[in-house]
């Protein structure tokens, strides 16, 4: 299939005390959603910060849509930003989110706003501002601030850490959605720990370790990469080279494979099963982690 | 100027401009109205509510890393409404002691049938107006209350002794207006360029 | 559409087949549009790539086509192929009714019967 890209990533470098971000290339499909995945201090709250302009500090070329460099101001409306906790300033009510909102964004829609702070059962009016509200509560917020805008992209950094399972669920939605009406001209961009939760609003994943990026590729195509592979006991030492990762016990054990090592493994008795993106992403994870693993 | 005053209103919160553009100076025309003849009474009080008033508006903003910017970064308009409001905000300031100082005045004039423009206008308000100015200058490094309180009865104090000196030692209100009519510039520019250039470091690791 | 997540087969597999049933038994006529991937992806609640492959797989077996910004529209269904689809199917089930034979011990003649019986009762 042919697809057109959203962003297009060259060179990116920055270093940061003891923290270095090198991403040689990294170009991501217009009109689906892209998750970021990767350990605690991976480097994905980097990567988010300098593609949302949040930071400038940088390397390296990141442009827009086929062309438009990320220092272009014009590219900021088109863009919609959803970061940590550091994002309002904590006295702001919602009355003031709308007015900031009018004034920071040529986009916004008062209306939209209103309507889905209902939708999403903000407490109405929130007067005593930003800092009183839980973290779920917060991100709420930021979403339905960046959702009452037109935009073509979303950067979303841990959308669903904070949020519970039904909204999680919703926020899977809402994703759906927004790509839908965008009929193939919006993409999303997301940070998350929670795989599973996400996965079936996941069409393309980045894995990142140590500041870059160690696997890139359609879910669909991932999974037909890796194999997940289970047997036993006896064969561990053969399968410890071939595999990616794996679990082992007393009784057997069970491992992310590339597909087409799978042939190396002829003569076991071992079962194959497609994979969640969970367990490849898991798989890839421990195999690179700087984690003292037993 | 339109769209600073937008901005301001926008940055800051209705309470927040209740009580710095109502509350506080009617209070201050009460104070001098109930209990004092001498406008420059109000000098213990001014400078001190303005500079701890500033926590529930910007402080901290100079601080590294500071919190809640991210939402004007990531727009291509944030950082000209943060100007603008910080632009609006000394002007504000200057004119709230204004309004202050110049009813008491007229105050006076009522009781007592004199008032001097230079003794009891223009030099309190702009020692206090430099002083309130250059208090948040330094408040908004860090947000601690018990910083702006110490600060804020600093300046209120200084800002007594400097009057007291001024007309005592024959140094004269005209000079002391020149001084600290400088003064007052001075301050205002720094007080919105370092808030910025602060600001804007954040986009980089200063 | 009933879509089983712990079944064994991929969700785009799930989709490309029942889709697939629908265009045979021409629920689905010549030069009807599928639902867009987005949307379907949205009614469906699995991401677009999911039901962007299923598309995929029904194009690779010539029961669609994609039509360049547009999405995917389903072809023409000439009565040899679509013949020799159903054939391929009767074929199938037939396999297995010879596999589960062999197991049960039956012979040849007696798995002949049974069909033949069992044609009966269904006419």
């Amino acid at each position: 299939m042919e697809i057109s890209s959203v962003v297009k990533i060259k060179n990116l470098y920055k270093k940061y005390k003891d923290f270095e971000l090198s991403v040689p290339e990294l170009v991501l499909p217009k009109g689906y959603a892209t998750a970021l995945i990767g350990e605690n201090g991976a480097g994905k709250t980097t990567l988010l910060n300098l593609m949302a302009g949040i930071r400038l500090d940088y390397k390296g070329e990141i442009s827009y849509f086929e062309g438009i460099n990320a220092t272009e101001g014009r590219v900021r409306e088109r863009i919609g930003y959803v970061g940590s906790g550091n994002y309002f300033l904590p006295r702001w009510n919602a009355k003031q989110i709308e007015e900031i909102s009018e004034i920071l964004f040529e986009h916004f829609h008062r209306d939209r706003f209103r309507e889905l702070c209902e939708e999403l059962n903000l407490p109405t009016g929130f007067s005593k501002g930003v800092a009183k509200l839980s973290d779920g509560n917060r991100m709420k917020l930021m979403l339905a601030a960046v959702l009452a805008r037109d935009t073509d992209f979303l950067i979303l950094d841990e959308p669903a850490s904070p949020l519970d399972p039904l909204m999680r669920d919703k926020l899977c939605d809402i994703l759906r959605d927004y790509l839908d009406v965008g009929n193939g001209e919006r993409s999303v961009f997301f940070s998350t720990h929670n795989i599973s939760d996400m996965e079936n609003v996941t069409d393309y994943a980045v894995i990142m370790e140590h500041g870059t990026v160690i696997e890139q590729g359609f879910v669909e195509e991932l999974k037909e990469k890796y194999v997940m592979v289970k047997g036993e006991a006896a064969d561990i030492e053969a399968v410890k080279k071939i595999v990616v990762a794996m679990n082992k016990s007393a009784y057997g054990f069970e491992g992310i494979c590339p597909a087409e090592r799978l042939d190396e493994m002829a003569g076991m008795d071992i079962s194959v099963e497609v994979p969640t993106l969970s367990q490849i992403c898991v798989a890839l994870m421990k195999a690179n982690t700087r984690l003292k693993l037993t | 100027m339109k769209e600073k005053v937008k901005s301001y209103f926008a940055v800051t919160s209705p309470g927040y401009r209740f009580f710095v553009l109502g509350l506080m100076p009617l209070v201050f025309v009460g104070v001098y109205a109930v209990f004092s003849e001498k406008v420059r009474v109000l000098m213990l009080f001014i400078p001190f509510a303005e500079i701890v008033t500033d926590s529930f508006f910007l402080g901290g903003i100079q601080e590294k890393d500071a919190e809640g910017l991210d939402y004007l970064r990531s727009s291509s308009r944030g950082m000209g409404v943060l100007r603008g409001t910080l632009i609006v905000d000394v002007i504000r300031r200057f004119f709230t002691i204004a309004l202050v100082l110049g009813l008491c005045c007229v105050m006076k004039w009522f009781r007592l049938g004199e008032v001097g423009v230079m003794d009891d206008f223009i030099f309190p308000l702009l020692l206090c107006y430099s002083l309130s100015v250059f208090g948040i200058l330094i408040t908004r490094f860090r947000m601690y209350h018990w910083v702006n309180l110490v600060v804020g009865y600093g300046a209120s104090m200084i800002s007594i002794m400097f009057l007291y000196l001024v007309t005592r030692d024959g140094f004269g209100v005209l000079r002391g207006s020149a001084v600290f009519a400088v003064l007052s510039v001075l301050f205002s520019v720094v007080a919105v360029k370092l808030a910025m250039k602060r600001v804007e470091g954040g986009y980089y690791d200063k | 559409m009933n879509l089983l997540q712990n079944s064994g087969v991929p969700i785009y597999q799930q989709i490309a087949e029942q889709l697939k049933a629908d265009i045979l038994a021409g629920k689905m006529r010549e030069g009807e549009y599928l639902p867009s991937i987005r949307s379907l992806a949205k009614d469906l609640k699995i991401s677009v790539i999911t039901t962007m492959k299923a598309y995929e797989q029904l194009e690779a077996e010539g029961l669609v086509t994609a039509a360049q910004g547009k999405g995917f529209y389903v072809n023409a269904q000439d009565s040899e192929m679509l013949k020799e689809q159903h054939m391929r199917r009767v074929e199938e089930a037939l396999l297995e009714a010879i596999r589960a034979a062999e197991v049960a011990g039956l012979s040849g003649t007696e798995l002949q019967m049974t069909l033949a019986t069992l044609l009966n009762i269904e006419e």
